[in-house]
């Protein structure tokens, strides 16, 4: 179903446009290089993840522990560095741990176990949560929150320009970018990521080694969502109970509509880019028009909605295609979608 | 030929908790062999077959591959051994391209796609497989993914292929240019163990057959020294004879059922049939033909782009297979499991499912002694074998859940009954009954239409044979001019 | 062969029910045990307080129940659950409060909002999962713009309204009464009538409904239905009991639900459930949670805690089902 793909990934990119012109005459502020420059480096830190959720979709599984993820690992880094008085060097090794640690657990709760990964990334989203409910409550994080911090190393993290121009960020996104697509397309874990998600019995049998591939993605997806905490401690300096919150959403919303299924087997980290360039640009739009959150809210959730809609009809015509090639109807009679627990549904 | 064979079971057993699926099994295989594996559902074909590709580890006996015994403990390694094995199911990834799906798990770790490309045409050259490399796995149909998945096998150098029901899904003429596939990958060397449920496959094919019975080898033999009939003996393990000959011809009374001119779009073009009381009509024709979609069509399944159909003369529209069974319309799918079964749910669910509305007062409250007392009903007239009602269904036998399908329609009270491929999977004990409850159907003044691939069947069932090819309707055989020939010559001409 | 199918029956027999009295003999333990431990457990406070924050749980639990059976899932019933709980609010802080009229308006509108989240899953046929996040987004947003305020505070006389959730007869809340007559609803419905027969076959085997004349999607929607009513129930005892309504989004609720409905036993697949099996999963819930609280535990580690037993009960069930299938 090339075309149709090709179609939406073209869609996508008005779509992007689209918004882009109409928030630059719909507020004096969104045009500023300022803006500008803080968009990319928030939409940096959200593509990160992004491409992390990206492999776990290809893989046909999901995860929404990344938000958590994320606000744990800014929280280490900001108790660590300004608490502790622990170099901000030694914090970064850790804070990757964290992510890795984190993921590799939930691939063991997949594989091992058997747990629908939505189950398994919830209980992980929930013990993070509350996790964070006590760090924020606690005496020691509102002293943590509260210093500035003047290291100008810690500082360059999250709101340094790589060259005087370029945000670090940003730097980061294109470097994690270009080494998951190099995987992807060159090395047999590419091979095998896309062949378990599209068919998982018959990449078992064809010997791919789909247990240490899976844990391996939610691994990386859990180090990426690291990677980003690390980014937003540095460039907001704080961690709040609210970082992070319901980040799982846009993250989903960007990926799905950049045109991976949640089915599995399908999608590229390119449509991704373009998700999360959607994502970003119309959540900095929104605040910068002043939309009242709720309503920023539905607006996001209606971007969902449209999305998986998308998705559905893409994957509902690519198999009316196949049914009218191989002569089965049953296929152009796909009544309903079935919960799949072991995926995106 | 070596005096070495390439493969030889020596006393194979494998026992699953309460079962003896394969018990002192013993098999050879030379080289370029092309060796069938026959035997009924359960007579452990496939259990033989998972232990050689590595899936399951035997209790006792020994494998021997080019005279060096060996273990294999999971399918990599059997297929590092030599042995691959081709499912039933697709082993395909749909959206990889031909040579990647053929070099799956074969990579180097830096995928060296050119090399992957040579070596995949080389193969495909080799056995003059027309696939082009490149292409999509889900743009493949049919015979295509079947060479691609023999492909797959010898990519993997594999000395033994296992192919369980190949021709499953294929039509005649692909199941033909299958079997000359089959011939030209044998004459390289390979030896290949071929399951089939049909027996003329094995027949034509095999160099040599074996016949499982109950996890025991009765027979291993030349192809040329049996016949179909020695086959099914040896299978079922006494003298039957499949398909009796009817006893009473039915009274053919009034017409029920009448289609003009329907069609589906890509499926069906101008079909015009009709179906009278009292006649079983054969709907016989290739793989792909259309009879599946003509029957999905009338019973409400599918949605016909034009047509018109009529019961007693009156027009219908049957938009769904509710509407259908309101007209009296009876259909049975030709996938159980898909279609038909409600699997976690038990054997008195599943009778009753059909007759929910019959059964209930007004505002829906189920009459559970009516119930009860229907499903007991059910069960013995179709002689359903089973423990208690609220078995689970699944536990029953293939030849069960069918009978206890096939109850569920007649409990609808229908006048009309499809069936397709009634006896599919069915073991030959159950075929029999299934086929006296299709003549006492007709018999009862009922208008039967029964869809089969399996010729003898068609045969010794029906009134008349109506011939689909290319999704038109190209024949209506009856008495005077039926015979197999006439019936395979407008399948295939 | 007969030995096989016989073998294989009364050992699935067997397993069905050792499982149904798993969750029994869980039970029995865990409050043997814990009485044991603390001597508080058995005493009547202690076990109306256990069954008072179960039977909220517990009505939103044999909602969903509804819908998992029929072969969905819906995650919006906690949104739901605040919109009803707000719209009675409303009623009942307004100009002219109305018991009568806010108890029936909470679980029409919860069952009003669960039909067209259904419509919307069912009939486009998104995957459920997501597609009933998204919508619980779209209700919460709507709620907190038309009908909610920070802080609804029901007026102290409405003793009317106020009994729902924070009274009692003999001894036992009027809550719990509440979840036993939904309980006994429930069950009736779905072993007794036909459209409870329909909503297994449904969940079952959508295909295989359909061809015997099953209306699967109106049979699926109608479930969601049922579970927007039963969250709009939860609501409204919920504003009840504490009094008023806070806009703030609970989310434990969620986790708690889904819990319960999983350590009952009900499938993600479709087609099998019991309401029994899942009220013993509720009060198991229930048993637990009671358990943190008598430990002081603080309200994070609770949710934690509740977290890491979701995992553990999945995981459980996860693993008993890849060992059925291999």
């Amino acid at each position: 179903m090339p075309i149709l793909r090709y179609l939406l990934r073209h869609q996508l990119l008005l779509i992007v446009v689209g918004l882009f012109v109409y928030f630059h005459f719909a507020s004096p502020y969104f045009s500023t290089t300022f803006n500008l420059v803080t968009l990319a480096r928030e939409g940096a830190e959200f593509g990160i993840i992004c491409i992390g959720v990206t492999l776990v979709l290809i893989l046909g599984r999901l995860d929404i522990s990344v938000g958590s993820v994320m606000a744990v690992s800014a929280l280490i880094m900001i108790i660590g560095f300004k608490t502790l008085q622990i170099h901000w060097g030694y914090m970064v090794p850790v804070c990757l741990l964290f992510g890795l640690l984190v993921g590799a657990f939930n691939g063991l709760l997949t594989t091992h176990l058997g747990v629908p990964s939505f189950i398994a990334t919830l209980g992980t989203l929930i013990i993070l949560r509350g996790l964070m409910q006590w760090a924020s409550s606690t005496e020691m994080m509102r002293e943590a929150n509260s210093i500035f911090s003047t290291d100008p190393g810690f500082q360059f993290i999250g709101s340094g320009d790589v060259g005087g121009v370029v945000p670090l960020s940003v730097v980061l996104l294109a470097l994690i970018f270009v080494a998951v697509l190099l995987v992807l397309r060159f090395t047999k874990i590419g091979t095998g990521i896309y062949a378990f998600g599209g068919n998982p019995q018959a990449a078992k049998r064809a010997g791919v080694r789909v247990k240490v591939i899976e844990i391996g993605i939610f691994a990386f997806s859990g180090v990426c969502a690291a990677i980003a905490g690390i980014l937003l401690a540095s460039r907001l300096d704080s961690v709040t109970y609210q970082t992070g919150l319901y980040l799982e959403f846009p993250v989903l919303i960007a990926v799905i509509l950049g045109g991976t299924s949640t089915a599995g087997g399908v999608g590229s980290i390119w449509g991704t880019v373009l998700g999360i360039s959607l994502i970003s640009i119309l959540n900095n739009g929104m605040v910068m028009t002043a939309i009242d959150r709720d309503i920023q809210e539905i607006v996001v959730a209606l971007f969902l909605l449209f999305s998986l809609f998308f998705d559905r009809l893409t994957h509902k015509l690519s198999n009316q295609k196949k049914a009218w090639k191989l002569g089965d109807i049953d296929r152009v009679l796909n009544l309903f979608g079935k919960f799949n627990p072991k995926g995106g549904g | 030929m070596n005096d070495i064979p390439r493969l030889a079971i020596r006393g194979l057993t494998k026992t699953f908790p309460g079962v003896r699926a394969i018990s002192e099994a013993d098999l050879t295989l030379a080289p370029g062999e092309i060796h069938a594996l026959a035997g009924e559902n359960g007579s452990g074909k496939s259990t033989l077959c998972m232990v050689l590709s590595g899936v399951y580890q035997p209790d006792a006996g020994e494998i021997v591959i080019d005279g060096v015994v060996v273990n294999p403990t999971n399918p990599r390694h059997a297929q590092s051994l030599g042995v691959s094995m081709m499912y039933q199911e697709s082993n395909l990834v749909p959206e990889l391209t031909v040579a990647e799906n053929i070099a799956l798990g074969h990579e180097t770790f830096l995928l060296n796609k050119r090399g992957i490309e040579a070596r995949t045409r080389e193969i495909l050259n080799r056995l003059n497989f027309s696939l082009d490399p490149s292409a999509k796995a889900s743009q493949l149909s049919g015979a295509r993914m079947q060479m691609a998945e023999i492909a797959k096998a010898l990519y993997g150098e594999s000395k033994i292929i296992i192919m369980d029901e190949p021709t499953a899904a294929l039509n005649s003429q692909e199941t033909q240019d299958f079997h000359k596939l089959i011939r030209d990958v044998a004459a390289t060397g390979v030896s290949v163990i071929y399951i089939t449920h049909a027996l003329e496959e094995a027949l034509e094919l095999a160099d040599f057959t074996t016949v499982l019975r109950d996890g025991k080898v009765v027979a291993c033999r030349p192809t040329t020294d049996l016949t179909r009939e020695n086959l099914v003996e040896l299978m079922v393990g006494s003298h039957i004879d499949i398909i009796k000959r009817p006893t009473r011809r039915s009274e053919i009374g009034e017409q029920i059922l009448r289609v003009e001119n329907l069609s589906l779009r890509n499926h069906l073009t101008n079909i015009n049939f009709s179906l009278s009381r009292g006649e079983v009509v054969g709907l016989a024709g290739l793989v792909g033909s259309g009879r599946s979609e003509l029957t999905m069509s009338i019973c409400g399944v599918v949605k016909p782009t034009t047509g018109a159909i009529f019961i007693h003369g009156k027009r219908v529209k049957v938009v769904s297979p509710r509407v259908a069974i309101r007209h009296g319309i009876a259909y049975l799918s030709e996938n159980r499991k898909e279609d038909g079964l409600f699997l976690q749910l038990s054997v008195m669910h599943n009778l009753t499912a059909s007759i929910l509305g019959p059964l209930s007062y007004l505002f829906g409250l189920i009459r559970r002694r009516r119930e009860v007392k229907e499903a007991r009903l059910l069960v013995n007239s179709f002689a359903i074998a089973t423990s208690g009602l609220a078995k689970k269904i699944r536990d029953l036998s293939g030849g069960n859940q069918q009978k206890t399908l096939i109850a569920r329609l007649i409990a609808t009270k229908p006048e009309i009954l499809i069936f397709d491929e009634p006896t599919k999977g069915v073991d030959v004990g159950a075929i029999d009954s299934i086929h006296q409850t299709i003549r006492a159907l007709a018999l009862e003044g009922k208008a039967v239409l029964v869809v089969s691939s399996y010729l003898p069947e068609i045969m010794a069932l029906s009134d008349r044979v109506l011939v689909m090819r290319g999704g038109q309707l190209v024949a209506n055989l009856t008495a005077e001019n039926l015979t197999e020939e006439t019936v395979m010559e407008a399948a295939f001409a | 062969m007969l030995t096989l199918t016989s073998a294989r029956q009364s050992r699935s027999e067997l397993r069905e029910w050792g499982e149904k009295n798993v969750l029994l003999l869980l039970f029995v333990t865990l409050c043997v045990a814990l009485g044991l431990a603390f001597p508080i457990f058995f005493t009547t406070a202690n076990w109306v307080l256990i069954l008072q924050s179960s039977a909220i749980v517990g009505v939103m639990a044999i909602g969903l129940s509804f819908v998992m059976i029929g072969g969905g899932f819906d995650l919006s019933f906690a949104a739901t659950m605040l919109f009803c709980g707000a719209v009675s609010a409303r009623i009942m802080t307004g100009d002219d409060p109305s018991t009568p009229l806010a108890l029936i308006a909470g679980p029409l509108v919860g069952g009003a909002i669960g039909l067209a989240n259904g419509a919307i899953i069912v009939f486009t046929g998104i995957s459920p999962l997501l597609g009933s996040i998204a919508n619980s987004l779209i209700i919460r947003a709507l709620g907190v713009l038309f009908v909610m305020t920070t802080w609804m505070e029901i007026p102290r006389n409405a003793t009317g309204f106020l009994f729902i959730g924070q009274g009692a007869f003999a001894g036992v809340p009027i809550a719990v009464y509440i979840f036993i007559a939904i309980a006994l609803l429930a069950h009736t419905v779905l072993t007794y009538f036909s459209y409870g027969r329909r909503l297994f076959l449904s969940g079952a085997n959508p295909r295989a409904a359909r061809i015997v004349g099953v209306r699967v999607r109106m049979t699926q929607v109608t479930a969601y239905g049922i579970c927007g009513l039963c969250a709009g129930v939860a609501g409204v005892i919920n504003v009840s009991s504490v009094g008023g309504l806070s806009a703030v989004f609970n989310i434990s609720y969620l986790y708690d639900v889904i819990t319960a409905v999983v350590i009952g036993g009900v499938s993600f697949f479709g087609g099998i459930g019991s309401i029994g099996t899942v009220v013993l999963g509720i009060l198991i819930l229930g048993v637990l949670k009671n358990a943190m609280i008598i430990l002081n535990m603080p309200h994070y580690t609770q949710n934690a805690v509740g977290g890491v037993f979701l995992i553990i009960a999945i995981g459980i069930d996860s693993y008993l089902r890849k060992l059925r299938s291999s």
